[in-house]
């Protein structure tokens, strides 16, 4: 029998050279190139300035992208979406709060007739009101379904108390506001933030030089210039007002269990204490190991799960941690994830649990990097971050060299329970 | 993709993917809800959560994961428990050492038990009782088979009373019966290759001894008699209607001409579904359909969230007309794009070693483990006539079960 009390010997992930994940210039535009591989798929994203965060109304960027392709005179959304399907073309949209995008994945045989087609109808829609009132009939329904539960409402409330119902972070859509979107305004945002002479292009998976022409001749010199959509706004980025904090709660009666969220704001951080602040989360809540899920789960048997995470806030960010558990339980959770977080503040984090975070965390970020179409999705982020490429070839060194010392300060400033704003949904 | 076998039955399933800096080791285990008995009903599931609790040489399975930069999961279904583990490419012994050591020397004690069998609990509670449709599986399940039917409960379990009585003996019993290597499956993707491959599935599970012979085993199938709709309350704003039918397991050529009929029926929101009911008519927020492939069963859900007002026989016909009209006027070129779509997704889940890992196994627990290659030939194979026949021959209006949904309120 082989002697399994024998460990392998491990080797953490200490040094990794991230793949480019920047943006060059060729023929005046910004392109990301990511590495070619024969996957027998392309993928094509065009990424815009604005997100929400250029809207004049609730909803208005994310209807706007989703109705893209609603169809005109000449062609309904239903033949549109049928002539994509033909080519077995995924279209998606995103929108973030800073930026929004287009991305296609297609194989390559179908580019030379399926792009030319796609990119002018994509300027071509005009929202038809029964295709508008089609689809808010589907997002009214969704929203009624995901306000049926308690996970819904105890973040929508920790949201509107941290950042305030009417700022742009804490502001949540309603039923009156899909009720209210009409064609105008998808129009004006269409017009306004999605022209193509400004786009960012991200190209990964298979391509080649052919592919890279057709692209530039597509949004350069072809028909796209006959489109009046040269009307790029300015980036404007709403305020942030930090509420005081406070405590809330919803009474469901359907509920069999309470949703509990904890929230505070973090403003812009320095490169340095990003990774020890997100290594610090990895502690408390951010991966299996972590202090909450042993204590709460795999100690207790309180939550099927519980985590915390950190999530981009325009300039800042969000840290946030998040349960479920039945009613009886929630004061016991409320208090031991309190206890958590203050034992992180008084005493500093053992060699071996700190190393052990360092190692997942190592592991994770350069997983991030596998695959065909990574580079795209970190050269978005750094650039929508407003992030320097250069971060991304420190973070390993930067991450080795936390301390528990750095940490232990990091959570007396940021940790403080009392910082936190606090809601509680369901069956209170 | 390579294949062996070792000594002890467990067969082992490679693929090398060049460009990846991690290695994925997947272990499906063939025993799931359909193994246990009417009065342990979710303890597949919750046998999987105690695989987590440390075995004779691991205290600690996750830490020793994710102390060398790596992640792990599991599911379970009515089929069969799949674990995997993914870990930079320098650390792949780890992964072996690890779950070899708790295919025999799981740490089976009463304290794990009790702590996960409350979990188990609040996540039965947050799966079926916290969100809108959370008991589907429980009412179709009843509704397609007999009671007799290991296939008529969810992996979740009849109720969560079933998991909280569970004993020690339980526990050992299972895993006895169930953990060991002639009845799991192997696969490695990644950053491995295949002399690698070979020499650690040797040296970590090659040892491994059966603990008793693998009695074969049969599952009723029996299904249930059609019968009046089956009403439920539930926390959804909305009614809904379903209708369900059983249909043939994966191996059946049948399933995948069913598979792609689904997908012409609703598979895009330019599909019959989408585009009359919701587009057009607008008596639903939304209408959808899909066919479930196991090793051992099959069934076909279509189903829509009905717009106020409709009732759920209005929804139920609205639903069968555009069933019977797609079944008549489908056209080549309807196959044609659908088949375009699903080769665009098999190359996306080729990008993925995971996936690929879970596909190796869940082929060799099919017994077609040559599919793995054969996927897109296979689907270039289907015909729309096949599609129409299967549709016509399993989706009749009156073998069809019916589930109404009305909300709590109502």
């Amino acid at each position: 029998m082989l002697d399994r009390s024998q460990k392998p010997i491990t080797q953490a992930v200490t040094e990794f050279t991230p793949p480019s994940c920047g943006f060059e210039q060729r023929n005046g535009r910004w392109l990301h190139l990511g590495p070619q591989r024969n996957i027998g798929l392309t993928r094509l994203e065009l990424l815009f300035p604005g997100g929400r965060a250029v809207q004049n109304q609730l909803l208005q960027a994310s209807t706007c992208l989703n109705l893209l392709l609603s169809g005109h005179s000449q062609i309904t959304e239903s033949q549109l979406l049928k002539k994509i399907d033909s080519w077995g073309l995924r279209f998606q949209t995103e929108v973030q709060n800073e930026s929004h995008s287009l991305v296609f994945i297609f194989r390559p045989e179908v580019a030379q007739e399926a792009l030319p087609f796609l990119l002018e109808q994509l300027q071509l829609g005009q929202f038809p009101e029964d295709r508008l009132n089609s689809y808010k009939q589907i997002q009214l329904a969704s929203l009624a379904r995901r306000q049926s539960t308690p996970s819904y409402w105890a973040n929508r409330q920790v949201f509107e108390s941290l950042y305030g119902k009417n700022s742009f972070l804490g502001t949540q859509a309603d039923a009156v506001d899909f009720q209210s979107l009409n064609p105008e305004p998808l129009l004006d945002f269409r017009t306004q933030n999605i022209g193509y002479e400004k786009a960012r292009i991200l190209v990964s998976g298979q391509y080649d030089d052919d592919f890279l022409n057709l692209v530039h001749f597509l949004l350069e010199e072809n028909i796209f210039n006959k489109l009046n959509n040269n009307y790029l706004r300015q980036k404007n980025t709403p305020e942030i007002n930090i509420q005081n904090p406070a405590e809330t709660s919803q009474t469901l009666p359907k509920s069999s269990q309470v949703s509990l969220v904890l929230a505070r704001h973090l403003d812009n951080l320095a490169f340095n204490d990003r990774i020890a602040l997100s290594l610090l989360n990895t502690v408390l809540g951010g991966y299996f190991g972590s202090r909450l899920m042993q204590d709460l789960r795999e100690s207790k048997g309180l939550t099927y799960g519980i985590g915390s995470r950190i999530s981009p806030a325009l300039s800042g960010y969000t840290w946030s941690i998040s349960s479920e558990m039945k009613a009886e339980s929630k004061d016991l959770a409320k208090t031991a994830i309190q206890e958590n977080m203050q034992a992180l503040m008084k005493k500093a984090i053992p060699k071996e649990e700190l190393n052990r975070a360092k190692a997942y965390f190592a592991g994770a970020f350069r997983a991030q990097f596998d695959g065909p179409f990574a580079s795209a999705a970190r050269a978005k982020q750094l650039w929508v971050r407003g992030q320097d490429e250069a971060e991304l070839g420190q973070t390993l060194d930067t991450l080795w060299s936390c301390t528990s010392q750095t940490l232990l300060s990091l959570a007396e400033q940021y940790l403080q329970p009392q910082d936190y704003h606090l809601a509680q949904a369901g069956a209170l | 993709m390579n294949h062996w076998t070792l000594a002890n039955g467990l067969q082992v399933y490679h693929i090398q993917d060049p460009d990846s800096t991690q290695v994925v080791l997947n272990l499906l285990y063939k025993v799931g809800a359909r193994d246990e008995s009417p009065e342990r009903t979710g303890f597949a599931h919750l046998f999987e959560h105690l695989m987590f609790a440390g075995s004779a040489n691991v205290p600690s399975f996750d830490k020793e994961i994710e102390g060398a930069g790596g992640q792990n999961n599991a599911f379970t279904n009515n089929e069969f428990t799949n674990y995997y583990i993914l870990v930079p490419a320098e650390n792949t012994e780890t992964a072996f050492w690890l779950e070899s050591d708790r295919m025999r020397g799981l740490n089976i004690n009463p304290d794990s038990l009790r702590v996960q069998q409350g979990v188990v609990v609040e996540e039965f509670k947050q799966r079926c009782f916290n969100a809108p449709f959370g008991q589907l599986w429980h009412h179709v399940r009843s509704l397609l088979y007999s009671p007799e039917s290991s296939y008529s409960w969810p992996t979740i379990g009849l109720n969560f009373e079933q998991i909280e009585t569970a004993s020690l003996d339980d526990v050992r019993a299972f895993y006895d019966r169930f953990y060991q290597p002639c009845n799991a499956i192997l696969s490695l993707a990644g950053a491995i290759n295949e002399t690698e491959a070979r020499r650690l599935s040797e040296k970590w599970f090659g040892d491994i001894a059966n603990t008793q012979a693998l009695v074969p085993r049969t599952y009723n199938t029996t299904t249930a008699p059609v019968q009046a709709p089956q009403e439920q309350q539930d926390l959804s704003p909305d009614k809904a209607v379903f209708l369900v039918w059983p249909t043939p397991s994966h191996a059946d050529p049948a399933s995948n001409s069913l598979d792609l009929f689904a997908e012409i029926l609703g598979g895009s929101d330019a599909s019959p579904l989408h585009e009359t009911l919701v587009k057009q008519e607008g008596i639903m927020s939304a209408a959808e359909c899909f066919c479930m492939k196991g090793l051992g069963e099959g069934f076909f859900v279509l189903y829509g969230i009905l717009a106020e007002g409709v009732s759920h026989q209005a929804g139920q016909e609205a639903l069968m007309r555009v069933l019977k009209e797609t079944i008549k006027t489908a056209a080549d070129d309807d196959l044609a794009s659908v088949k375009n779509r699903l080769l665009t997704q098999l190359l996306y889940e080729r990008i993925s070693p995971a996936q690929q890992a879970q596909k190796m196994a869940y082929y060799a627990a099919l017994e077609k483990p040559q599919w793995f290659d054969q996927e897109a030939e296979m689907l270039e194979t289907v015909s729309l006539t096949n599609c129409q026949r299967a549709a016509q021959t399993f989706l009749k209006a009156d073998s069809a079960r019916l589930l109404f949904y009305s909300p709590h309120h109502a």
